[in-house]
């Protein structure tokens, strides 16, 4: 992994080969003889059946799971534990200066007997180091520490946090996140269980402010936090996200802390914990409020970030993708990141502009037309149950309308080309996004 | 033109645009990286602050951790600090005697 200059033409390249060869072959398939055009005809109406029979699947599958789990929380209970081990809660912040405030007064306000705080300054050049400081101390229930080192990155700074901390399970966040103030009470109930390494906390979408925004809250409830809960039921989660993750500490010791060689250090842990045999659970009322990229400029440099570090975390154990067994939820788990990274948006980019194509060449326009209502309506539906499940605002679910046909299909083409990058494996950065620190709502 | 062609052209155009406009920003956003400065190797023995902050060591009791702290683990620069400030204070002493 290169931290160097970024080399824009290459990334040209990908994306002038890209658009060139899709061009290519339409052109190519609208002038071949009658003959062929009915072969490829039929191979492509095979792959959208293939397309189509596996986005229902996904779907309803992802959808059944996931009111399970729900189900399940809510006819069985929660598991209650008499007595709660006390917590350290590492910040790793590196020019985090106009929010680190805010998260630690949510901090300050947890609902737990004891927990220390740790916030790492990863060499910072604003005020960070200044602000954390004037937090030293005992604040409330939790002891605040802080700790700087020389800038090294985020896994880093967590690995300095974990080597500090005192107590028997560890929570990582980010200082652009604040925390639920039951957030840590309802992790750390989980651990009663001796096989669980690891609880994955539930993040929505703080700043609900523009369309871009808006958009997101709706994708971390219906996109992110339903699988996730999904996954929770076969205690197979496969990111513990980092704005809010509860670990066991001899657990992250067992399998060596963070590794710095990924881009997605949250799901390169996670898939390592996994593999290690402990159980990696979901908690959906450990709730962290994250800010999202304001502008679809910074979305995309987060979500092609995202892309290739999950690609990283995946091809360091891509001897996982073809042994199901013995431990299958694991490889179901990895080889649901997978899909979800690398076949899933290819499909959907080629998929809708095949019904593009066909509907302005071919006058099968009214096909796609159904076929585009039928899915509005299950992302509708989707929306409709995942945000009840949560108890969101009801407001989000119309976002559902353009939800997949914008939003989803613009990520998709930036996850395209992230995963064509990461094939290549063309230099990149990690790109910190700007904040804005919008006052918790 | 009835009501299904005008949604089926708005699905279209829809799509069309959504793509179209993924590839522009896709593109704006790496153009915009390249002209950024590159990143510079940090110098880790340049501090910013004058004496970095150190934790304590975990046997000491918690209630004195606020005041600074011993040389620890967490920078390779924290020694040669303060080493040089033992230095600034042995010249400080020698002057003032």
């Amino acid at each position: 992994m290169s931290t160097g200059r970024h080399s824009i033409w290459q990334s040209l390249g990908v994306v002038f080969m890209t658009v060139g060869l899709t061009l290519v072959f339409v052109v190519w398939a609208l002038m071949v003889g009658p003959e062929i055009q009915r072969l490829i005809g039929r191979a492509v109406v095979v792959t959208l059946i293939i397309f189509l029979v596996i986005l229902f699947v996904r779907y309803l599958s992802l959808l059944w799971f996931s009111y399970l789990g729900h189900a399940e929380r809510n006819v069985l209970g929660v598991r209650e534990i008499r007595e709660l081990p006390p917590v350290s809660i590492i910040v790793p912040a590196y020019n985090e200066g106009k929010v680190l405030e805010r998260a630690l007064t949510s901090l300050m306000l947890l609902e737990y007997p004891e927990y220390e705080v740790l916030i790492v300054d990863d060499g910072s050049t604003d005020d960070t180091l200044e602000i954390a400081s004037q937090w030293e101390g005992q604040r409330g229930s939790g002891l605040f520490r802080v700790i700087t080192k020389p800038n090294g990155g985020k896994a880093t700074a967590l690995n300095a946090g974990v080597a500090h901390s005192l107590h028997p399970l560890v929570m990582c966040m980010d200082a652009d996140s604040y925390l639920d103030p039951k957030t840590l009470l309802r992790a750390a109930r989980h651990f009663k269980d001796p096989s669980v390494g690891a609880v994955a906390g539930n993040v929505k979408v703080e700043n609900r402010t523009s369309l871009v925004t808006r958009l997101q809250a709706l994708e971390y409830i219906e996109g992110l936090n339903m699988p996730r809960r999904a996954q929770g039921f076969i205690a197979a989660v496969n990111i513990v996200p980092g704005p809010v993750g509860l670990f066991r500490r001899e657990a992250l010791e067992e399998i060596g802390g963070y590794d710095a060689d990924t881009f997605a250090e949250d799901a390169d842990l996670t898939l390592k914990m996994m593999a290690a045999g402990w159980r990696v659970e979901y908690e959906d009322q450990s709730i962290a409020w994250t800010e999202a990229p304001e502008s679809w400029r910074q979305l995309v440099q987060q979500r092609y970030r995202w892309t290739r570090g999950i690609l990283q975390a995946i091809r360091k154990r891509k001897g996982l993708l073809l042994r199901p067994f013995p431990d299958f939820p694991l490889w179901i788990s990895t080889v649901q990141l997978g899909f979800e990274a690398i076949v899933w948006p290819v499909m959907n980019v080629f998929a809708h502009l095949f019904f593009a194509i066909v509907a302005l060449l071919f006058g099968a326009g009214e096909l796609i037309l159904y076929w585009m209502i039928l899915l509005t309506l299950l992302d509708l539906v989707a929306a409709l149950v995942t945000v009840s499940m949560e108890e969101e605002s009801l407001g989000l679910v119309p976002m559902a309308l353009i939800y997949r046909f914008v939003f989803i299909l613009f990520l998709d083409v930036v996850k395209t080309f992230a995963t064509i990058e990461e094939l290549f494996r063309l230099d990149m950065g990690w790109g910190k996004l700007e904040r804005v620190a919008e006052s918790p709502a | 033109m009835n009501v299904v062609d005008i949604l089926i052209s708005i699905v279209v155009v829809t799509i069309l645009v959504t793509i179209i406009l993924a590839i522009v920003t896709y593109v704006a956003y790496k153009l915009r990286l390249a002209r950024e400065p590159g990143r510079t190797e940090e110098d880790p023995s340049a501090l910013r602050y004058f004496v970095r902050y150190e934790p304590p060591r975990p046997e000491q009791p918690a209630g004195s951790m606020a005041t600074g702290g011993e040389p620890g683990a967490v920078g390779d620069a924290d020694a040669s600090t303060l080493e040089r400030l033992d230095r600034d204070v042995a010249d400080m002493e020698t002057h003032a005697s």
